[in-house]
This record gives structure tokens, C-alpha cells and sequence, in this order.
């Protein structure tokens, strides 16, 4: 993408007294390139290098960039351990659950705002409240969650997780794929009722796969927020059912700092968001400009 | 056996907007027929309402003597070309083509079979595996008909399916789908706000206007007796030239005085005009030329502007009280800009209208 973007703002150099100064544009292009790549990759090659990094290399005077010896201790250590592994685990199925549910069911709601109009202005006064919803700053809705799941004898369960996590996700889906029904044509739809669908027909086989693509990444939205969702994953598990931030979080103790073990897992724990991200690629960038260009 | 479609005293409110105002329209089976008319006349609702995409807010859609409002596009057999082809984006033309069988469960190898007998007949059979995005304007309008034709259909709606198209294609699709439905004999209503493509293309026109029918008929008919001013101007190209004018009697003969036009009237016309004194004349510019017509009154004018037309040309004439009057010459009539003398009018092609209530006498 960037590369594309470079080649197309390059001006046609043809004649000869143009080469220097296209080199030197070249050159400052590159260097903030690299400047910048550095800020974002540096971050990323720390946390690597200190996966692998031996304990006694950790608190030297000037900290050490770059060593050739390396350990996988860590890593073994933190994969090793069944407790991990479960919490890999139970993040694993509350993403992949909830943002499934929440990616459905919004979608469905937004399809109905958008296309049905609803008696006494209820189209309005639904959209206010999701809008409302969203806005709700996550952190007010934490104790009520943990009320409600204590009555329910869910706390510390993964179901727990799953509702309260489609719960704050499901108005997000709602706004964002609203905005894409609303730019849907309609005569595509139109075309498929006298084409003899019913509602559910000219859904599931003309705006289903319509919108694939910002579904995608709506969904992908709510994967990365689920999985590194913290908070709640505090308030309502204490045991069984934690999740990896938690997890991770927690190597700040009392007595002990285990940055070794704590950067391996968070990069285990990253490797599956930016497998996500990859598969769906095709859709994200389709989808990023989804609002744009049309067709 | 193609079908009758019969729209019933249908109107049709949003609110306090009447965007359909009590219209009948009777479709003969084979029949092609255009609703026509300026945008905002409710001949796009009406097709709608047809197409079981809107309910009437009163009246009633009959196919083949049976009602049909309660029904279903499906039900009622309706098959529909829109304006923007809406072609399923993410299917291939074949499974575009395919789509109506489809949700009929028609089985797969009929579905084959027709699809390919729809290209055909569109000559689109190179481009069944493209996706819509993949083709040309006129190939997509192709597609939207071939999805139209492909299954039995009583009636046959057409949303403007031109109007998309550059010009020079326009004419050229016009003819071939004229072709198309006289050879299907299928029951057809168009619409369109161009003139041009109804006369052209029906077998009947129906010229809306504020939601109301403002005259329907043969197209030669309606373009020869306009009913009112509106379907007067609105019919026909270069437009009617529309002059208030006087009835008055040259010494005993009835005549009516327009600006620099004092035309003799046929005592047909005459009777027609009875009592009034303010008059609506209405004249097409064919029927006024610098030769003679065997029944013609002349008036003088100066020619301020030549249209070409290549076999024709519309002059654009000045009366000596500055008002403006098309005519029509042939090719080869020798005259040009700048030129003055006498104007002919044909006395037998005058219509007369009423100046309050616009109605033809």
C-alpha cells in the first residue's frame, strides 16, 4: 500500500537535470519512512527481545538493545503452564463467541431499523437509545454487571463474559452497519421482492452477501476489543474463567516482576489478532472504504 | 395467451401529497403501454403500485379479471426492469439471470436451459460469467431485461430502462426492444418522461401529469388531438406553438386573432368555440412553412434562427409584434436566417383550446 502510494506520487523524472532533486525528495521520503516504522516497530522488537532475553539481562545499568543470547525459558514457561494455556483458552472461545453473536445479531437489528418503519417514531427512539448506549463510558456499567451476574450465580463463569461482552458490543454492530444498510440501494432489493423473495430470502441471499465484506470488519473491531478486553474480564471472573489480559496484567506482583514470561504471553496473546487480520485482509481494505466508493 | 392488466381508480397519498389521483389505465394482452409525463407526475408510483412495491392507497390492480391488490409481485406474476438495472452485484450474470428460477426452486437444469436461452436471445451469452460491475451500461441494461424475460411473466414492467444509455445507444436499444416485446407479445407498461420514447415505442400512451391521466391513446392520436395545452406541449418535438388568441368574425366568417395570426376558422370549429372571446391556438410547427398548404391563411415574419435538423429544420420566426412562432421546412426550402416574406398556415390542422379550463374544443 505505502510502497503504491510513493510510486504514484513520484514525478516523472525522464530528463536528467530532474535526477537530483528526485533523489533527494526520495531520500527525505524514505527517511521519514524509517523514522516512523521505527516508533511503530520498535515497541514490537522489545517486547520480542525481551521474550527471549535470559532473567540476569533484565536490570543492567544501560539496558541491553540487542544480544545474541537468547533463551526460549520464558516461553516454555509461560505456555507451559496449564494455567495459561486455559486462559488462552477461555479468551479464545469468549472472543470467538461473542463477537459471532454480536456480529449477527446487530447485523440483524440494523437491517430491520433500516428497512422497516416501526409505529410512533420507535425507529427514532431505538437509534437514540443504541446511540446512547454506545456512549455509555463501559466503566459505569462494570458493577451492574457484577450485581446482575452475582444474582444470576454466572460470576466466574464464560457465559458471564460472552453476555456482557455481545451486550456492549452489540450497539457498535448496530451503528455501523446501519449506516451501511442506509447505503445499500434499495432497487437491489426492490428487484429481488418482485424476483419473488420473501424478507428472510432477500436477506440471506442478496444483502448478506452484500455486506460480507463490512460485516468483516465490524467483526474484526469487535474481536480486537474483545480479546483485549480487561475490565471486565476483572470484575467478573476471579479463577476459572479469566482471560489472558488479566492474566498478563497480574505478572505485576506483589514481589516479582516476570517481564520475560509477561512478553511472551502478550505475544502469544497478539499472534491470533494479527492472524485475524490477515485472513480478513481482502474484506478490511474493501471495507475500510466501504462509505466511499461505492460498487 | 398474454394477460389484461387493469389499474382500478388507484390514488395514492404520502400524507398530504396525492402522488396518484384516482387513475384508470386498461392494458390490452400484448399491449405496449407508456406511461409518460414530467417527473413528479406519479408515473414512477404508479408503476410501484403495479409491481406490488407500494400499496394504493385506494383502488384496485386487476390481472386477468381477477384482483390482485392483496398479492405479491410474485403472485400477482409481475416481472420488472429498473431504472439502475439493479443488478445483484455479487452474483454473475448467469446466476443473475438464474436468480428468479431460483427462488421458484425451479431444478438446476432447466434453470441452465433457460439462462442460456435468455442470453440468446439478448446476445449476451459471452458474458455469463462476468459480475455486473464487469460490464458496459447497454450489456447491464441487457442483463436487467434478460432477468425480466426469463420466466413466464403476465406483465411486464419497464422503469425508464433507457435513461442510462448515451444517446446514440438509446435510439438504437429503443427499436430493439420495441422488437423484443412485439415479438414476446407480452403484456408491457413503460414509463419514461421522454416524449420521444413513447411515441416511438407504444401502442398506447398515457400522458400524467399532478398524479392525474391527462389523456391516453394511440401516440399518432394523441400527438394529431391533444386533449388540453399540457399534453399539447408536452407531445411532440420541436414544441406546439401555443398563442392566446381573440375569437372575432371577419365580416360575417368566424376568425380567430392571435398577434400577427388572423386565421379563418372551418365552421367545424367554429361551432366548437362557440361563445368564448379568449382562445388557446394551438399549432404544430409542421404546419407552418413559407409554401402554400391547399387550405392555409398567411401571416408575415422574419426568419430569426435556422435549427438544422439535416432533413429538416425548424425556423424560428418573428411576427412584426415581436412575437415568436416555430415553423418546419424540408431540406432543399431554400430559405435561411434573416430572410422575410409571407407564412403559411395550415387552416385544416389548427386546434383550438379553452383558455381557463386548457381543454381541447
Amino acid at each position: 500500500m505505502t510502497d503504491l502510494a510513493l510510486m504514484s506520487l513520484r514525478p516523472a523524472a525522464s530528463r536528467a537535470g530532474f535526477r537530483w532533486r528526485s533523489l533527494v525528495g526520495q531520500a527525505w521520503r524514505y527517511g521519514c519512512l524509517v523514522v516512523l516504522l521505527a516508533v511503530i516497530v520498535f515497541p514490537i522488537y522489545w517486547l520480542v527481545l525481551n521474550s527471549l532475553k535470559h532473567q540476569r539481562d533484565f536490570f543492567t545499568g544501560p539496558p541491553i538493545y540487542f544480544t545474541t543470547d537468547l533463551t526460549l525459558s520464558h516461553w516454555q514457561e509461560a505456555l507451559g503452564n496449564p494455567l495459561n494455556q486455559k486462559y488462552l483458552l477461555n479468551t479464545a472461545i469468549v472472543t470467538a463467541v461473542s463477537t459471532v453473536l454480536a456480529t449477527l445479531a446487530g447485523t440483524l437489528c440494523a437491517y430491520v431499523l433500516a428497512r422497516i418503519r416501526l409505529p410512533f417514531r420507535l425507529n427514532r427512539v431505538l437509534l437514540i437509545s443504541i446511540l446512547i448506549a454506545r456512549l455509555f463510558p463501559p466503566v459505569s456499567l462494570a458493577i451492574p454487571y457484577y450485581l446482575l451476574m452475582r444474582q444470576l450465580g454466572l460470576l466466574d463463569t464464560l457465559p458471564a463474559l460472552v453476555i456482557a461482552y455481545t451486550g456492549l458490543a452489540l450497539p457498535f454492530v448496530t451503528w455501523l452497519m446501519l449506516t451501511f444498510f442506509q447505503d445499500l440501494p434499495r432497487e437491489i432489493e426492490r428487484a429481488a421482492m418482485v424476483d419473488g423473495c420473501t424478507m428472510f430470502q432477500r436477506f440471506r441471499w442478496i444483502v448478506l452477501p452484500m455486506s460480507l465484506s463490512s460485516m468483516m470488519v465490524t467483526a474484526i473491531f469487535v474481536f480486537m476489543g474483545v480479546w483485549n478486553e480487561l475490565l471486565y474480564s476483572l470484575t467478573l471472573t476471579s479463577l476459572s474463567a479469566k482471560t489472558i489480559p488479566v492474566a498478563i496484567a497480574s505478572f505485576v506482583g506483589d514481589n516479582a516482576l516476570a517481564w520475560g514470561q509477561m512478553s511472551a504471553l502478550s505475544i502469544a496473546s497478539f499472534v491470533p489478532i494479527l492472524l485475524m487480520a490477515l485472513t480478513v485482509q481482502r474484506y478490511l481494505v474493501r471495507g475500510i472504504t466501504f462509505g466511499a466508493v461505492k460498487g | 395467451m398474454a394477460s389484461t392488466l387493469r389499474l382500478e381508480r388507484i390514488t395514492k397519498r404520502f400524507g398530504d401529497f396525492v402522488a396518484v389521483d384516482d387513475v384508470t389505465v386498461d392494458i390490452a394482452p400484448g399491449e405496449f403501454t407508456t406511461l409518460v409525463g414530467p417527473s413528479g407526475c406519479g408515473k414512477t408510483t404508479l408503476l410501484n403500485i403495479a409491481a406490488a412495491l407500494e400499496r394504493p392507497s385506494t383502488g384496485s390492480i386487476v390481472i386477468d379479471g381477477r384482483d390482485m391488490t392483496e398479492f405479491n409481485a410474485r403472485e400477482r406474476g409481475i416481472a420488472m426492469v429498473f431504472q439502475s438495472y439493479a443488478l445483484y452485484p455479487h452474483l454473475t450474470v448467469r446466476q443473475n439471470l438464474g436468480f428468479p428460477l431460483r427462488v421458484q426452486k425451479v431444478p438446476k437444469a432447466e434453470i441452465a436451459r433457460r439462462v442460456n436461452e435468455a442470453a440468446d436471445l439478448m446476445e449476451i451469452g459471452h458474458l455469463l460469467n462476468r459480475k455486473p460491475r464487469e460490464l458496459s451500461g447497454g450489456q447491464r441494461q441487457r442483463v436487467a431485461i434478460g432477468r425480466a424475460v426469463i420466466r413466464p411473466s403476465t406483465v411486464c414492467l419497464l422503469d425508464e430502462p433507457l435513461s442510462n444509455l448515451d444517446a446514440a445507444l438509446r435510439v438504437r436499444v429503443r427499436a430493439e426492444l420495441k422488437l423484443l416485446f412485439a415479438r414476446m407479445g407480452t403484456t408491457t407498461m413503460f414509463v419514461t418522461h421522454d416524449q420521444s420514447e413513447a411515441m416511438t415505442m407504444s401502442d398506447r400512451v398515457v400522458v400524467l401529469k399532478d398524479g392525474k391521466v391527462q389523456q391516453q391513446g394511440a401516440p399518432l392520436e394523441v400527438y394529431r388531438n391533444p386533449a388540453n395545452v399540457f399534453v399539447a406541449s408536452f407531445i411532440g418535438s420541436p414544441q406546439m406553438n401555443l398563442l392566446p388568441g381573440q375569437l372575432a368574425s371577419d365580416d360575417g366568417r368566424p376568425a380567430v386573432k392571435a398577434g400577427a395570426l388572423d386565421l379563418g376558422l372551418s365552421a367545424g370549429l367554429a361551432a366548437a368555440a362557440g361563445a368564448r372571446s379568449e382562445i388557446i391556438l394551438g399549432i404544430r410547427a409542421e404546419d407552418i412553412a413559407t409554401t402554400p398548404f391547399a387550405n392555409s391563411s398567411k401571416f408575415s415574419a422574419r426568419i430569426e434562427l435556422v435549427e438544422h435538423l439535416g432533413n429538416s429544420a425548424i425556423m424560428h420566426y418573428r411576427t412584426a409584434d415581436g412575437g415568436r412562432i416555430l415553423g418546419m421546412e424540408m431540406r432543399d426550402s431554400g430559405v435561411g436566417t434573416g430572410w422575410s416574406g409571407d407564412v403559411h398556415v395550415n387552416l385544416d390542422a389548427v386546434k383550438l383550446f379553452d383558455s381557463k379550463t386548457t381543454a381541447a374544443l
